[in-house]
């Protein structure tokens, strides 16, 4: 059964990287993050929103000032908030039973973030706490928990006598490992002042961020790339989406919350792609299409009903139905499809926002929320309109494959029926 | 009450299965609690469940979740089933899970 090893090496593959603590952690944690991703798109959005009547009115009100505090203490403040919560979810996952964990995280961050001083107050400034400082949220992160899960299992703590209160303990515990962590990351922070890059922000998001969103994120033909092997995943039953963006999707992310921060200071938009882009010109358009094209040009009675069933969760962005009712596994003949048209329809959206026919989305990272509505959510009715394309495009494109599937599952049924009677 | 768990990758497409899954225990008369969650969660959600049922797509963590929690009885969904969200089917297999 050559099928079956090939099948058990890649399960192999996408359990160890699905197993990674460090990994699993950080895209934990970059979840329970949510909300406040959230609650920032939201105010940039309508901070941001291009209607000469109600910018006049929202600035005159002050609504816009106070929807900018709400932009700066959440999509520019990710980086501090992320710092907490992965390593928080990194601490749980690794068996670190201290409280202060996501604390002392956060404190090692704001060690590093370089402060300026101007007439004797000294500043702090946002440049490294949104977007560009999610890269160094993450490692920050991923060393406090490790350091400080090694500096308690060496048993490097205050021990206290039997007999004192648990929290006393707890309090105690906390304060060998917290002076030997801060010191470690205030060298760090006075080494990369010697250099020329001032801060370790400016070294990880010029060095590890921007190239990476240079090769990975903002280009289209590595996006189409990553989105086929997503895809490809799919078709070995692996849940694709999760693997790839549990990779890129820092990168993504990270442009998305440039997109909304620049949106909200009603500043051009930086990027054409990102997180909201891939997945509203890609998933969200492209399992609709699939589950209407079943309904519509399949003949048996299995695909018909498989339509219904996936048409509701294919408009949310979730496949399932789809990839294990048809299936798409190891079935070529809807495979192959599956692995292009939604990967090669987005680019389509690409070229049309490249001319300036289509809007760049504000970058409101929406998931389950249904296509057309992710795209009035983006900024501009044209994307919707520009979804409404590619999902007919995409139809028409499903269609030979579908015809060719549901004939041969059409004989069968007829066979049997013939046989039953 | 007998409490079954569902397993996938961020607790949504289970959440589909699972009520249709409900749908046919109340229909069949069959007392249960069943609910779905994210594959990270197994270890906290996991340890009061009589049977816990992984969604296709996570068939990869099978024998991670197994080496977690190693007196649960644990088994990946049928995939055909779980693509046509058969409740019947999937309740069916996951009360002679427990009976066993």
């Amino acid at each position: 059964m050559e099928k079956n090893r090939v099948l058990e090496k890649i399960n192999d593959f996408a359990g160890k990287l699905g197993s990674n603590v460090y990994l699993q952690g950080m895209s934990q944690g970059m979840m329970q993050g949510l909300p406040f991703v959230m609650v920032g798109a939201f105010a940039a959005l309508f901070s941001g929103l291009p209607i000469a009547g109600y910018q006049t009115f929202i600035h005159q009100s002050g609504i816009a000032d106070l929807l900018q505090v709400l932009v700066t203490f959440s999509t520019n403040f990710l980086g501090v908030i992320y710092a907490y919560l992965i390593a928080t979810s990194l601490g749980q996952l690794m068996g670190v039973k201290s409280r202060i964990i996501g604390v002392l995280s956060i404190f090692n961050f704001m060690i590093l973030l370089p402060l300026t001083n101007i007439e004797k107050v000294t500043y702090l400034s946002f440049d490294y706490t949104g977007a560009q400082g999610i890269f160094t949220a993450i490692i920050v992160s991923m060393i406090t928990v490790k350091i400080y899960k090694v500096i308690t299992e060496k048993g490097w703590t205050i021990k206290m006598p039997k007999g004192t209160p648990s929290f006393v303990t707890g309090s105690f515990s906390g304060l060998i490992p917290v002076f030997i962590i801060a010191i470690l990351f205030l060298i760090v922070r006075f080494c990369f002042t010697l250099t020329a890059y001032g801060s370790l922000f400016a070294f990880m998001y010029k060095i590890l961020q921007a190239p990476l969103t240079n090769i990975v994120g903002n280009n289209i033909v590595s996006s189409v790339f990553l989105d086929m092997l997503g895809q490809l995943l799919w078709v070995f039953g692996i849940h694709g989406g999760a693997v790839v963006n549990g990779l890129r999707g820092p990168i993504v992310m990270g442009m998305d919350f440039a997109q909304q921060a620049a949106y909200a200071a009603g500043q051009p938009l930086p990027n054409i792609l990102g997180m909201s882009f891939g997945y509203m010109y890609g998933v969200a358009v492209a399992y609709p299409a699939m589950a209407v094209a079943i309904i519509v040009f399949a003949k048996s009675k299995r695909y018909k009903t498989l339509g219904k069933v996936a048409l509701p969760a294919a408009l949310c962005g979730i496949s399932e139905p789809l990839v294990f009712g048809l299936p798409v596994l190891f079935n070529p003949i809807i495979a192959i499809p599956f692995v292009i048209i939604p990967a090669v329809v987005p680019v389509i959206a690409y070229v049309l926002t490249y001319l300036g026919i289509v809007a760049r989305p504000m970058g409101l990272l929406v998931f389950n929320v249904p296509m057309v509505i992710n795209g009035l959510m983006n900024g501009s009715w044209t994307i919707a309109a520009c979804q409404i394309l590619l999902f007919v495009i995409s139809l028409a494109l499903w269609y030979p494959f579908i015809k060719i599937a549901d004939k041969k599952i059409f004989e069968e049924e007829q066979k049997t029926a013939v046989a039953e009677k | 009450m007998k409490n079954i768990v569902l397993l996938c990758a961020a607790g949504m497409s289970t959440g589909m299965m699972v009520d249709n899954m409900r749908e046919e225990a109340k229909k069949a008369g069959i007392e249960c609690n069943i609910n779905a969650y994210s594959i990270s969660e197994a270890a906290t959600v996991g340890t009061d469940a009589d049977c816990i049922l992984l969604g296709p797509q996570v068939k990869f963590q099978l024998n991670k979740i197994k080496s977690i929690l190693p007196n649960t009885p644990i088994e990946a969904i049928d995939m055909l089933a779980y693509g046509m969200m058969d409740g019947k089917a999937v309740l069916d297999r996951a009360m002679a899970i427990i009976e066993k």
